[in-house]
């Protein structure tokens, strides 16, 4: 049988129709897909941007609180801390022993570095009466004063000890402390001033 | 056209959704950002107190007393004034407070500007590591015996302009009543 042309030119005509709407649909479809992975895309990124940025904060947070682990555990050296009639007193170190402790520091460095990380201690001498005759000690402590003679200090800040290892970052913290002078009966308190670095 | 509008509604619709994504991103991420600095503030907290404790056992050059005893010393001599009711007008030169030197008294050795003890430690303290502070030495019935303020940005004294004020007070009790020990620091 055969067909007659017009029919054909009917169903050719109706078949291109059909298949322009679906190219039609598919480039809607691709373009929706598009712009739903573009979205996709920038919410990732801003998202992942995010949680970088909550993980630096987080990281600080535990730096903060590991530097205050070491504060206090600085703050409760039992190396340097003021025991009178046997006694502990808190945020005291005797200034006796800070010249002791700093070689210790120095001939053990690891086990310190293990115990307070990596971190640089400074202590400041703040305020102390004049050594002259009206005071039992005529001469300044041996740990302030650049030579054993000086009647004043000499050398107002010390560092205790320095594990920063080249590192930058840093939080810095400040400590009041008694710093006793056990050359005089009844001991002195001189006001001290603790800086603690703490370094990542 | 019909079709071209509904797909310029569509693509407006997108627009809208993405613009309120981006915005609660945003608003989320500015809102979350509240918890920093939990051990820098703890330990910053402490400051004042710690400062009041150690000072008022800090010896000093006067015979070799203790802070808190001189300010005891300047409370308990307090003259009054009848014209400035609210200041202590004679606290700087009681004659029977603790003669320290021949020249010196409790309150000299105390706020002397150049070497006082309370001026050098807040001095070699506070204001060497840049931290703002006021400090204060009143009567609780309002008499004030001295009163220094620090802050490292011109045109502002102590802590007037701070977000945040850590503050703590020490009472002792005077011959003349309680007297009280002020710090902020900012």
């Amino acid at each position: 049988m055969k067909i007659p042309t017009k029919h054909i030119k009917f169903f050719v005509s109706q078949k291109s129709k059909i298949s322009k709407k679906g190219q039609l649909q598919l480039m809607e479809s691709t373009v929706v897909l598009f712009v739903f992975f573009i979205l996709l895309i920038i919410g990732v990124s801003i998202y992942s941007n995010f949680q970088a940025s909550k993980l630096e904060r987080l990281t600080s947070t535990l730096n903060e609180q590991k530097a205050t682990e070491i504060a206090r555990k600085v703050l409760f050296t039992p190396e340097l801390e003021c025991s009178i009639n046997s006694d502990v007193t808190k945020d005291c170190f005797e200034i006796q022993k800070l010249q002791s402790f700093v070689d210790n520091v120095r001939f053990r460095p690891r086990y310190y570095r293990e115990e307070f990380g990596n971190t640089k201690v400074i202590i400041r001498w703040v305020y102390s009466p004049a050594f002259d005759e009206d005071n039992c000690n005529t001469k300044a402590p041996a740990f302030f004063a650049l030579n054993p003679t000086d009647t004043t200090i000499t050398v107002p800040e010390k560092v205790l000890f320095d594990f920063s290892s080249g590192l930058q970052s840093k939080k810095t913290f400040y400590f009041p402390l008694t710093l006793l002078d056990k050359r005089c009966v009844p001991e002195l308190s001189y006001f001290g001033w603790l800086i603690i670095e703490a370094y990542s | 056209m019909n079709n071209n509008k509904k797909g310029q509604l569509e693509i407006f619709g997108l627009a809208i959704i993405m613009v309120l994504f981006m915005l609660g991103l945003l608003l989320f991420i500015k809102f979350s950002d509240e918890k920093q600095e939990i051990a820098e503030d703890f330990l910053f907290k402490q400051l004042p107190t710690k400062i009041l404790n150690t000072m008022k056992d800090t010896t000093t050059d006067c015979k070799n007393q203790r802070v808190e005893i001189l300010i005891n010393d300047v409370a308990s001599h307090l003259t009054y004034s009848d014209t400035y009711p609210q200041k202590c007008a004679y606290a700087e030169n009681a004659y029977d407070q603790i003669q320290c030197t021949s020249y010196t008294n409790s309150y000299y050795e105390l706020f002397n500007p150049i070497d006082g003890a309370i001026t050098q430690i807040l001095k070699n303290s506070l204001e060497e590591s840049k931290i703002n502070y006021e400090f204060e030495i009143r009567m609780r019935d309002g008499c004030l015996i001295n009163k220094t303020t620090y802050n490292f940005e011109p045109d502002v004294t102590g802590c007037e302009r701070a977000r945040k004020v850590y503050a703590d007070t020490f009472i002792f009790t005077s011959d003349k009543g309680a007297v009280e020990i002020i710090l902020k620091v900012c």
